[in-house]
């Protein structure tokens, strides 16, 4: 392991305990099987596909706060003629305790496009693809830890409003292929089998700036320093 | 009671033998008759008897053409209904209500001029015109007969082959005094054709202008107008066109159902509007059937148009629509929400040549295009847009073949520009999108790529399963290329690419073993995972390494040289100076790595020579010293 991973371990090892402790969790869509790889759920809508994965919910400093946030990566193709809108106001996200008893909605605190933060709707033009990042945020000391979650979203086209949701279940903290095992070389990494910094099970800072940096998956936490 | 039985079959024995004779002589009257008006040229026939006041029955009518003599129509038997009026003040009217015809055949040919049919009705009603005397201009007319004739055989022949055949074919013609209707019904579909005018119809040969010659429907004595609702088109029909109909309908084999209006225009040029509906086409260019669900055109002033043409082909649905423009003729073509199939590329020539690049069939695309074809020049302008959404592409490579899925894009097309804005496809569970620009005649192109998260391990295994070496790499590959030329032109081809690749494990390379192997280790087993990243220009002969570095636990080389498009290797590496808070790992690496290494051979068969990094090293040292004016040291070796 090198120096920058070791340090890299070890700031986020120290956020963590700051935390008090709370291991980052994972979640698979509830229609998947989970056999160790982040897949994503796939539905496709008039000429509108979506592809959603959950990066699992995690204890981060945001602002100078510890925030627990739950990050969604969706994916929208548009393969049909006319613009897709979808306010961020649309987007919401249900988070359920185990038994279903406790349901919060939360609304997302930043969505990122690439390298750029957007401040208002998403919006996918006709034939094209675009990948967003959205960070639902919460106060850890308010909140339950979520058990399932289920991401709502309402979006127009053409006119025509439509709208679609996914559930997620949260997988055993126990379940060998979680990537949060994965081997200590994964650090170097930000992407393995769908999973965002897989080797972390904790999480640092929450470093969301705009970047040069290519590799969008990069821009979201500095754990640590990298070579590039 | 017998002697009774016996009177009366004597006496319907003499009453048939008395019409028989009467028969006999009404025929032989009437036969007389013809002669005497020519009409026999044209007109036989087997018997006729007729039933006083209700109706006469001709039987074996035979029709034939005035020119070649040659039997063109036949009915079995022909009811002529008859009326007999009796006024008040003591006249009488006679007149016949009805033709019904039963049985027989007519043969629709062609002999380079006209419709033999056609002409031989023309010339019989001609004939029968002549030979009445004239009427009284005041008397109102009197009423045209209705027209019925019921499972005719109808056959088409072109140059004395068989082309088609229509058997039970039913034909009514009405007409009130005001519009005539001529309906024809074949098999289970009825088919219909009317026009408004005084006169009788017929089907007429030769064109409405002078040296046309396309089948329509024509009237002797001038066109007022004339409808035609549902009239079949086949290939046979289309055959019979003189100029050029035996090989449109061999090729085209048009199938359809013709709704038109023909109008005579001011400029006594005829007017002709229409739709062709569910239409059945076959381009032998196109590779696949179109089924127009409607074209709808317009002939005025000699100029033809259609307007919003519906076509439907494999993918989806068409809207065509053909202008003449200031003398040129522009098409514009509208294709929505349309699936995609790989044949409808095969239409672009270049794609067709490119055998590199293969779409399979799977996703959708849409296009609005518009072409203008213009005298004197061999290729359209075009201008136009659209969208493609194509599931499963591949790219062969030397190395093996590229598979994208779900790549998703639009272009614009201008006179002289084929853009791509924005395309993006998944390749091995990451993301390459990029645009492009293709400029003139030459079709010189501009190339912008990303990579996004690729999986080289995952792309190897995929791009070496048609037999190529499988290595056990692993890593991610991002990075950008820029490449402009002229296709099909390599020696034209330049740019830049950067790549690097993350958490790699590259070391079961021939390249990676080779260099491992060259090292002075203590320890040549690899471990752990290295960065490697690399800024490449391109040229048309070689990939000019500008920069390229690999970090490892093991090592970190940085170098430079070229490649050859056919692999051939030129490579310096050196270790690369430590920096940070590495520095001191690096040193104990860069002092047990004093060599440069310069890399030949293939990619496949790589030869890495290391050269002890003092003998690199004292050379640049001494042109540094003549730079800089400082006197060379002495060499220890040229002092023995």
């Amino acid at each position: 392991m090198s120096c920058r991973a070791v340090l890299a371990c070890l700031i986020a090892m120290s956020l963590t305990a700051c935390a008090g402790g709370e291991a980052r969790r994972y979640y698979a869509p509830v229609e998947l099987n989970f056999a160790g790889a982040n897949k994503a759920w796939e539905a496709e809508f008039e000429g509108t596909t979506f592809r959603l994965r959950c990066q699992g919910a995690y204890l981060n400093e945001v602002a100078g706060r510890t925030q627990r946030t739950v990050h969604m990566q969706l994916e929208v193709t548009r393969s049909r003629d006319g613009d897709l809108r979808l306010r961020q106001s649309d987007l919401k996200l249900d988070v359920g305790d185990h038994a279903a008893q406790r349901v919060r909605e939360l609304r997302p605190a930043e969505v990122w496009h690439g390298r750029n933060q957007l401040a208002g709707s998403l919006e996918v033009r006709a034939w094209s693809r675009r990948a967003f990042d959205l960070f639902f945020d919460e106060d850890p000391e308010q909140a339950f830890e979520p058990a399932f979650l289920r991401l709502r979203w309402r979006w127009t086209t053409l006119g025509e409003e439509d709208y679609a949701d996914c559930s997620f279940r949260r997988l055993a903290d126990d379940n060998p292929a979680l990537p949060a095992k994965l081997s200590s070389a994964q650090l170097k990494f930000g992407v393995a089998d769908g999973f965002y910094l897989p080797g972390y099970g904790e999480l640092g800072r929450r470093a969301l700036r705009p970047s040069e940096e290519e590799r969008q998956h990069y821009l979201f936490h500095a754990p640590g320093g990298w070579f590039w | 009671m017998t002697r009774l039985a016996v009177l009366f079959a004597l006496l319907a024995l003499l009453l048939s033998a008395g019409y028989l004779a009467v028969d006999r002589q009404l025929t032989q009257l009437v036969r007389d008759e013809l002669q005497t008006t020519a009409l026999h040229e044209l007109l036989d026939f087997g018997s006729l008897h007729i039933e006083p006041f209700e109706y006469a029955v001709l039987t074996e009518i035979s029709l034939h053409d005035p020119v070649s003599g040659e039997r063109v129509a036949h009915v079995d038997e022909l009811f002529i209904d008859l009326a007999m009026e009796w006024e008040w003040d003591g006249s009488t009217s006679f007149g016949v209500t009805g033709l019904r015809g039963r049985g027989g055949q007519a043969l629709l040919s062609w002999d380079g001029e006209d419709l033999i049919l056609a002409r031989a009705i023309g010339a019989l009603i001609e004939r029968i015109e002549a030979s009445l005397p004239p009427g009284d201009p005041d008397a109102p007319p009197l009423p045209t007969p209705t027209m019925t004739f019921d499972d005719l055989d109808v056959l088409v022949h072109a140059e004395g082959e068989a082309l088609d055949r229509f058997p039970r074919t039913n034909v009514r013609v009405l007409d009130n005094g005001h519009n005539t209707l001529l309906r024809v019904q074949t098999g289970d579909a009825a088919r219909g054709v009317r026009r408004a005018g005084r006169r009788s119809l017929l089907i007429a040969a030769g064109g409405l202008e002078e040296g046309e010659a396309h089948i329509e429907f024509g009237y002797t004595g001038g066109i007022d107008r004339v409808e035609a609702r549902g009239f079949p088109i086949s290939p046979a029909l289309v055959r019979l066109e003189p100029e050029n109909g035996e090989q449109l309908g061999r090729e085209l084999a048009p199938h359809g159902l013709l709704d038109l209006v023909v109008v005579m225009g001011a400029d006594g040029l005829p007017v002709v509007t229409g739709t062709l509906r569910d239409a059945q086409l076959s381009i032998p260019l196109l590779g696949f059937d179109l089924h127009p669900k409607s074209i709808p055109f317009a002939v005025s002033g000699g100029v033809g148009t259609v307007d919003k043409a519906e076509v439907d082909f494999a993918g989806g649905t068409a809207i065509v629509s053909l202008h003449d423009r200031a003398g040129a003729l522009a098409l514009t073509l509208d294709v929505r929400d349309a699936n995609f199939r790989e044949e409808f590329l095969e239409l672009l020539p270049s794609y067709r040549t490119t055998r590199e690049l293969r779409c399979r069939d799977g996703g959708r695309f849409e296009l609005q295009l518009s072409m203008l074809f213009e005298e004197g020049h061999t290729l359209p302008k075009v201008e136009g847009r659209g969208g493609f959404h194509i599931l499963d592409v591949r790219f062969g490579t030397e190395l093996g073949e590229l598979h994208f899925d779900s790549v998703v894009g639009s272009f614009e097309a201008t006179e002289d520009q084929l853009i791509f804005p924005e395309v993006s496809g998944r390749l091995a569970s990451g993301i390459v999108a990029g645009n492009c620009t293709i400029s003139g005649a030459l079709n010189d192109f501009d190339l912008e790529l990303r990579v996004e998260d690729v999986d080289i391990g995952e792309l190897h295994r995929e791009m070496a399963a048609n037999g190529h070496a499988i290595h056990n790499i692993a890593g991610w590959l991002q990075g950008s290329l820029r490449l402009r030329g002229t296709a099909g032109v390599p020696e034209t081809f330049g740019g830049d690419a950067r790549f690097s690749v993350r958490a790699g494990s590259l070391w079961d390379t021939p390249l990676l073993e080779a260099i491992l192997l060259a090292l002075p280790l203590k320890s040549r087993q690899p471990s752990g995972r290295h960065s490697a990243e690399a800024s490449l220009s391109l040229f048309p002969d070689r990939i000019s390494v500008d920069a390229m570095r690999l970090v490892s636990d093991l090592f970190t080389l940085e170098g430079t040289g070229s490649v050859g498009w056919d692999g051939h290797l030129d490579l310096q590496m050196v270790p690369a100076v430590p920096l940070g808070l590495l520095g001191r790992l690096l040193e104990a690496i860069q002092r047990s790595l004093l060599v440069n290494l310069r890399v030949e051979g293939t990619l496949e068969r790589p030869r890495v020579l290391a050269i002890p990094f003092d003998m690199v090293t004292s050379p640049v040292r001494s042109a540094v010293r003549m730079l800089l004016g400082e006197p060379d040291e002495a060499d220890p070796e040229d002092s023995h």
